[in-house]
């Protein structure tokens, strides 16, 4: 018999939905830094992205047949879907807030301005892109991702996501070619 | 001088390491462990709940349980009654048919008194 170490993810998520606890425990110590490193490239915050990837997992293990083996699709694909959307969610709800926030609040929004002025240039450039198209470039040059892959966990079309790439790209080497006119004219 | 697409990928392999988070994995197995006394509570109680459901299913209305009751002790009062119930029935309707004969024998006795 295999031991857990040996099982495939599909094989221990069979476990779990049985409650096996030693599968979860192999489940999360296999991925967990993956899907924290995504999170964190999605939310640039990193109370932000172990949340979302502790709830996510505490998600699986209270309701384990979210997942359904028969449709015949990876573990890692339906656990990404649910990391994107976990963060995509926390994004919209902080959006929302930052947009009831008041004048006495002010001084917050200048504080977060200034630490984001902190982050390195690359950082500061894949923040400024819209979600999608960070979303895109991370699940595909980040983790690797093939297209096909990533457009189904973001439950698009493969021309769709390769056009947000495109267009990624595309904004990317047009923050640095500023980057670098500005940096000539300062200098 | 334009960005390559291969200086754009070696600037994004580049960028700044993640920040190790704080024993990740460990807070969410043990979360998880806490969460599975949980569990098995759950699963107790989602077998009262079934039970419950059981039960309920065999259960009727109030009025219901009335009409069944005083349904049953009617039979009961019938079925220890029964004989004595019959026979003074019999001489109910003995007693009638000889009344009736009487007034019917009286009254042609009547019309035929007249008529002489």
């Amino acid at each position: 018999m295999k031991s857990l170490q040996q099982q495939t993810d599909e094989e221990l998520m069979v476990l779990i939905q049985a409650h096996s606890h030693d599968a979860f425990s192999e489940l999360v110590l296999r991925h967990s830094d993956r899907f924290y490193a995504l999170s964190y490239r999605t939310l640039f915050n990193q109370s932000d992205a172990e949340d979302i990837v502790q709830e996510s997992f505490l998600k699986l293990w209270h309701k384990p047949t979210l997942w359904k083996p028969k449709r015949g699709s990876k573990f890692t694909t339906w656990f990404y879907r649910l990391i994107v959307n976990a963060c995509h969610d926390l994004n919209k709800k902080k959006s929302s807030q930052e947009y009831s926030f008041n004048d006495d609040d002010h001084d917050q929004v200048i504080e977060d301005d200034h630490s984001s002025s902190q982050l390195s240039d690359i950082e500061a450039a894949l923040k400024q892109l819209p979600e999608r198209q960070r979303t895109a470039l991370n699940l595909c040059f980040y983790e690797g991702l093939s297209n096909k892959e990533a457009a189904v966990i973001m439950d698009i079309r493969l021309k769709a996501l390769q056009s947000l790439i495109m267009r990624a790209k595309t904004a990317l080497k047009e923050y640095f070619n500023l980057s670098e006119e500005n940096d000539h004219a300062n200098n | 001088m334009q960005t390559t697409d291969e200086q754009l990928n070696e600037l994004l392999k580049r960028a700044a390491p993640i920040p190790v988070n704080n024993n990740l994995a460990q807070r969410i197995i043990l979360s998880a462990d806490k969460n599975m006394h949980g569990y098995s509570e759950n699963e107790n109680g989602n077998a009262v709940s079934l039970f419950k459901q059981i039960l309920n299913s065999f259960m009727i209305p109030k009025p219901a349980y009335a009409l069944a009751c005083s349904m049953l002790l009617g039979v009961l009062v019938g079925w220890q009654n029964s004989d004595v119930a019959g026979i003074s029935l019999n001489l109910e309707e003995s007693l009638t048919v000889t009344t009736i004969e009487e007034d019917l024998s009286s009254l042609f006795l009547a019309e035929v008194n007249y008529y002489e």
